[in-house]
């Protein structure tokens, strides 16, 4: 298994949508770097098939998964484990990701990235778990903050969940900042404190995304630029922890001018190389 | 402790306008229905309503998302008729069904359509014949035998036609879809109304929809009544003198007329044989 720092710098990224294949593909020379839905490519169509293959020969790519679902209670299903290995071999994947959060549970599925109860012992139940999915797969496997809006009063909070599950496994960690921002102005907490109480030097990859705000609660739609205090906060985990990628991510409301998308990528390249070290 | 029976309980209550509000006005009956211990239902009680309310909609608006991709102007057509009560009352009951899984949300699309035909008479005229003609894209689009079939004949450049003599029993190919409908569905607006579907003339037909290896959008064929009937029963169980007898009779200038067609649609490649 390839040690986190040892994983190659894969710079600055943008995850991939369907809607915006052709400028992707155009504008490769000023992408470093793309995330893929897992799911979309798990059980594809010949067809999907091949649009991976065309973007595998074009950028580094990494499976992002939405559905593994790895706080739901049990093991992860094993035909989604064979695919998933399978597709990491296929594109030849440094790494692979997915939430901490379950999806489903007890017949619902809920197509939704929900909380989990965090406790100590589930910790330590889900970093096994997840270290037991990464020798599966075969490469290392990094796990994501999730936006939430359950506030269940559980014992541990998230970044205090975050580091000791990171004591019982050998994972990384997927920062999604917008998520950090999103839930430090919806729960009221200190976003520069969690990044103290989390392992910094596990993250090897930030998501960064803009949100939607309705009724004074932010939501994360993935649907506008990314906010100033996001990239402040991705200045403030530069200055603690180097990085091997950064992701731009839009869902929807695709801007006219894919300029902007390209802007944004090459902001966070510009800070990571700023950040590196002579 | 929190076991299994706390996150079938959450996530129950995270689908349930009804079990959410039994969690704060009679939380035995929450306790008793999941077997949950005291620890577990003091955890999921001590989440406000609020956030529980907007997670229920966030997780609605992903089950209208997926039907809004599968069939766009359906969808739309639906929320101008009634802002979308229809549809809600359909995703309440969805959510609660294990069958209808986000891994696969193909079979969403196909679901929520058999669902309106059972409520033909709550839902706009005509309105059937779009969603089934826009099944049948997203059908498509979702379908890897159908890719595998546009790509062999992209490959073959569509050589050859089905030799169909008597007992030769011929079947659709897995890129084409046959939809029948009372209006044209191709005649309505790229972005389709209420009024538009009520102003579209009867014509009674369909669309035969095939499959183009590497592009989104199948081809669509306008057809008639009379192929339309002969196409959806040609599905490899009858031969073509059985098909003859059923959609023409004993007529000898009709037997000919729908065995042209099938020629001409095995010409077409749109049809293959299974021969015993």
């Amino acid at each position: 298994m390839t040690p986190l720092h040892d994983l190659p710098h894969l710079g600055s990224g943008l995850g991939y949508r369907r809607e915006i294949h052709q400028p992707t593909m155009e504008h490769r020379d000023r992408i470093d770097w793309l995330e893929v839905i897992s799911e979309h490519y798990l059980f594809a169509s010949v067809q999907g098939r091949e649009r991976l293959a065309e973007l595998s020969a074009a950028f580094p790519i990494v499976p992002h998964g939405i559905e593994m679902s790895i706080g739901t209670p049990g093991e992860v299903d094993e035909d989604y484990l064979d695919a998933l290995a399978a597709l990491v071999e296929e594109i030849d994947a440094p790494y692979f990701s997915d939430h901490l959060c379950f999806t489903r549970a007890g017949g619902v599925s809920l197509g939704s990235l929900t909380p989990l109860p965090r406790s100590r012992a589930l910790a330590k139940e889900l970093g096994r778990k997840a270290q037991r999915i990464q020798e599966r797969v075969g490469v290392p496997f990094i796990l994501e903050n999730i936006t939430y809006h359950v506030d269940l009063r559980t014992e541990l909070t998230e970044a205090e969940f975050i580091a000791e599950l990171c004591e019982h496994c050998e994972c990384g960690l997927l920062l999604d900042l917008t998520n950090l921002h999103t839930n430090a102005r919806n729960h009221g907490y200190d976003a520069a404190g969690f990044l103290d109480a989390i392992p910094t030097e596990r993250v090897v990859q930030v998501h960064l995304a803009g949100g939607t705000e309705a009724h004074e609660t932010l939501l994360d739609s993935h649907s506008s630029p990314v906010p100033e205090p996001v990239w402040a906060l991705f200045d403030e985990l530069l200055r603690r922890a180097p990085l091997k990628a950064s992701l731009i991510e839009r869902d929807q409301d695709f801007p006219d001018d894919f300029g902007e998308l390209l802007g944004e990528v090459e902001r966070a390249r510009s800070a990571m190389r700023a950040a590196a070290p002579a | 402790m929190i076991g299994p029976a706390f996150y079938e309980a959450y996530a129950n209550v995270l689908v349930s306008q009804s079990l959410l509000i039994a969690l704060y006005r009679d939380p035995d009956r929450v306790r008793t229905t999941y077997g949950l211990n005291a620890d577990e239902l003091e955890l999921l009680r001590s989440a406000s309503p609020a956030t529980i309310q907007l997670s229920q909609g966030i997780i609605r608006g992903k089950r209208h998302a997926v039907l809004e991709q599968s069939l766009p102007q359906t969808m739309a057509v639906l929320r101008e008729f009634d802002g979308y009560r229809l549809v809600g009352t359909y995703v309440d009951d969805a959510l609660l069904r294990p069958d209808l899984d986000m891994l696969r949300p193909a079979t969403h699309g196909t679901d929520f359509v058999a669902w309106l035909t059972r409520q033909e008479a709550r839902i706009p005229p005509r309105l059937l014949d779009l969603a089934r003609f826009e099944l049948a894209i997203a059908d498509l689009r979702s379908d890897n035998a159908a890719a595998s079939a546009a790509r062999d004949k992209a490959v073959t450049a569509g050589a050859g036609g089905a030799d169909l003599g008597g007992e030769a029993r011929p079947w659709m190919t897995a890129d084409v879809r046959v939809v029948a409908a009372s209006i044209d569905v191709l005649a309505l607006p790229a972005e389709t109304t209420l009024a538009a579907l009520a102003a579209a003339p009867p014509r009674p037909g369909g669309v035969l929809l095939r499959k183009v290896w590497d592009q989104p959008r199948p081809l669509f064929h306008r057809i008639g009544v009379a192929t339309v009937e002969l196409l959806l029963r040609c599905d490899g169980r009858h031969t073509v003198d059985q098909l003859l007898d059923q959609v023409a009779g004993d007529d000898a200038g009709h037997r000919e007329g729908a065995l042209a067609t099938l020629r001409g649609l095995a010409g077409l490649t749109v049809l293959s044989v299974t021969r015993e």
